[in-house]
């Protein structure tokens, strides 16, 4: 009898691992219906300026060039918070709208109300679906981020505005300390260190690293060191061992010896430009802004945050991703299409080219206007293009918003010089976080 | 007088000068160098929106531009539908800075001069609802408007919730009750029955506390941004702190035209402050409250 219970739970165990870590998507109707009428969805987003109108431009071309009749309608709803809070307020009026962007703790946050549409029988429908081959296209690390193993690994939201931590360099500095382009955190040390400058005056004309208080940096950090920022069952935080000691250390040791310094504000952009500092940890899609504060031409690159193994990179992934809420099963639908056409190559190529951030498939880079923006006015997006691969996302468990505060509280501690015992202060940080998982689940 | 003046001999003053000018530069010193930390940030504003991008992110920062670009001003304009904006902000600050003022009268005089049932309660229970956090009532207002009102979107919904405010109502009657009793008896006498006293003898003596409810009223409405975004969705209906909004991204801001938004943003309000600041001053002494 106990050898035929152990034969069985060995066969669910296999059958289990066989199936792959993503949930079976339950046979739906609802993906595979015929849409008749017009269907009117609104969209509330975050873009600003020149996104704001790129992103007006495509869903005019969507709401002409679709034959569904389907209306897409933007709507600004102001920063990534403002957004969050709204739609918090709007789940308790019942004011959805069909589509959201937002990142995936958002997503957690609103599931939680049971309003976010399980995406899986639309991704896999024979009719309004994706092939294998376009689902391959699209990086697995960016949909990875949106399954969510608090609810049964259902895909709930589709990327949307990705993008990475990557390493912005000044390359007439490096040039100037001659050195090369660092691949490990070693490396990074020293060569931060030598591009360090003082003035007559003693006071420091040139740092080697703008370091930015931020939970998506210090997770790229751990990430980069080996380490992970989950525990295998997802309930608890592990960046508190020792790749997290180790990223606090050497923020603290450089800032201490004066290697590296905390921006304010946006003012590391225009540090960059005017060779005050040669290395800078930022999303990709800052790329715009460095530029603009460029006062003359400079030689610059991105490449990979520095490694403890540089031939297995890891960096954090950045964006946001856009989630449909359940509504009339037309709408849906709707919803899906448009999604399904806007993160389609042609439309992610053009995306990407005007909003500088990445394309969320692997061939947009083979589309005419993406291969003429990298050559002609965006070589550093093609770097950046090319590191996606390494790029993973961070946790989307429900409370990681507020431990995101407790990491970036940790950081600025450090900063002001008020821990004296990292390796406790990390320990510490990790306790409160794993206290917020645990009242979240 | 003699010896006055041969203390200040003692102190090394000469005569001529008294102690007062002393003071009075002082006073004066301290006045100018507060005047500054007030009118700095707002002379930084109008520098920057002169400024390039470069400029305007530079460190150390400039005091003065460098060049002027007056195209910041034309961009910012360019960049967001501010017409409407300007539009739906006058609308909406007029009409609750009219709507309170009627509600916030009425309440004000009542609990000043009229004697009914339940009147001290009353008010404090008005003065309770006033120490409740907006943030506290903010979704709960939301889904009043939303689901039980459907005004979502619209004028109207940044405009009803606003129609009463406790702090008028309570700033306006510490001002009538200062009104002698003596006017209302002899309105009385006259044959003047409340609304006539009100209009005829009250209203006139208040113009400065009026002034400053309409001053703190319209420029509250001019400055909301959090109520605003929340019920709205279109540019059509959304005030101009929203298009104040546009500027900004997760990765940069486009300072300079941040600060050339701001400049023509609150140009209207600085033209109505600069004409009815005497009346602000005026009113706010005469009810005894402090900022």
């Amino acid at each position: 009898m106990r050898l035929k219970l152990a034969i069985i739970a060995a066969v669910m165990v296999v059958a289990t691992a066989c199936s792959g870590a993503a949930t079976a998507p339950a046979p739906s109707s609802q993906a595979d219906i015929d849409l008749v009428g017009p269907t009117a969805l609104v969209l509330w987003h975050t873009q600003t300026g020149a996104n704001a109108k790129a992103l007006q431009e495509l869903v005019d071309k969507y709401n002409s060039t679709n034959d569904k009749k389907i209306t897409v309608t933007l709507q600004y709803q102001g920063s990534y918070t403002q957004l969050y809070q709204k739609n918090l307020s709007a789940i308790q009026a019942g004011a959805l709208p069909e589509l959201a962007v937002a990142y995936e703790s958002f997503v957690a946050d609103y599931q939680k109300a049971d309003v976010v549409l399980n995406l899986d029988p639309y991704v896999s429908s024979a009719k309004n679906g994706l092939t294998k081959v376009q689902l391959e296209d699209i990086y697995k690390s960016y949909l990875d981020t949106n399954r969510f193993p608090q609810f049964g690994n259902q895909l709930l939201s589709f990327p949307f505005t990705k993008s990475l931590l990557v390493t912005y360099q000044n390359d007439d500095v490096l040039k100037e300390i001659g050195k090369t382009a660092p691949k490990t955190w070693d490396e990074f040390e020293a060569t931060a260190r030598a591009a360090v400058k003082k003035g007559a005056d003693g006071k420091t004309s040139r740092y080697g690293w703008a370091s930015n208080i931020s939970a998506s940096t210090f997770n790229g950090w751990v990430l980069s060191r080996g380490g992970k920022l989950m525990s295998a069952d997802n309930k608890t935080v592990a960046w508190d061992g020792k790749e997290g000691v180790d990223s606090v250390k050497l923020f603290d040791k450089l800032l201490k010896d004066g290697v590296s310094y905390v921006p304010k504000g946006f003012d590391y952009q225009t540090d960059f430009g005017t060779g005050k500092v040669l290395f800078v940890e930022e999303s990709s899609t800052g790329r715009p802004f460095f530029k603009s504060s460029f006062k003359g031409p400079i030689n610059w690159s991105i490449t990979g945050i520095p490694q403890i193994d540089p031939a297995k990179p890891k960096t954090v992934q950045y964006g946001a991703n856009v989630a449909i809420f359940k509504s009339t099963p037309e709408k849906q639908l709707a919803s899906w299409l448009f999604v399904k056409w806007f993160t389609d190559a042609a439309q992610t190529a053009d995306w990407a080219v005007k909003s500088s951030y990445m394309p969320v498939r692997n061939s947009a880079k083979d589309t005419q206007v993406l291969k003429d923006s990298w050559a002609k006015d965006d070589p550093q997006g093609k770097q950046a293009f090319e590191l996606i691969g390494a790029s993973l996302p961070e946790p989307n468990a429900r409370g990681q918003q507020d431990v995101r505060t407790v990491i970036e509280d940790l950081l600025t501690a450090v900063a002001a010089g008020k821990v004296t015992d990292i390796e406790k202060a990390v320990k510490d940080a990790g306790v409160k976080a794993n206290q917020i998982l645990k009242d979240n689940q | 007088m003699a010896s006055r003046a041969g203390a200040q001999r003692r102190l090394g003053r000469p005569a001529g000068i008294p102690r007062l000018r002393v003071r009075t530069v002082l006073k004066h010193l301290t006045l100018g160098a507060v005047a500054v930390v007030i009118a700095f940030p707002f002379y930084w504003m109008l520098t920057t929106a002169f400024k390039s991008f470069f400029e305007a992110t530079t460190f150390p920062p400039t005091l003065f531009p460098q060049e002027f670009h007056f195209e910041n001003f034309a961009t910012a304009w360019g960049d967001a539908p501010w017409v409407g904006f300007f539009r739906n902000t006058f609308i909406i600050a007029i009409a609750v800075t009219v709507g309170e003022l009627a509600t916030s009268i009425l309440a004000a005089y009542a609990f000043a001069r009229m004697n009914f049932k339940g009147k001290g309660v009353m008010f404090m229970i008005l003065l309770a609802s006033y120490m409740i956090p907006g943030e506290a009532t903010l979704i709960p207002n939301f889904v009043l408007v939303t689901k039980v009102l459907h005004i979502q979107n619209t004028l109207a919904v940044q405009i009803i919730p606003f129609l009463a405010s406790v702090f008028s109502i309570f700033l306006l009657r510490q001002h009538f009750l200062s009104i002698p009793s003596e006017l209302a008896d002899a309105a009385t006498v006259d044959g003047a029955g409340h609304l006539r006293f009100l209009r005829s003898v009250v209203l006139p003596l208040s113009v400065p506390v009026l002034v400053t409810v309409t001053l703190i009223t319209a420029l509250g409405v001019y400055d909301s941004f959090q109520w605003p975004l929340l019920v709205t969705n279109t540019d059509d209906v959304r005030p101009v702190q929203i298009g104040m909004a546009q500027f900004r991204t997760e990765f940069g801001a486009q300072y300079h035209l941040e600060m050339a938004a701001a400049t023509f943003v609150i140009a209207p309000v600085v033209v109505v402050f600069l004409f009815l600041q005497r009346y602000l001053i005026q009113g706010v002494a005469r009810t005894g409250i402090r900022g």
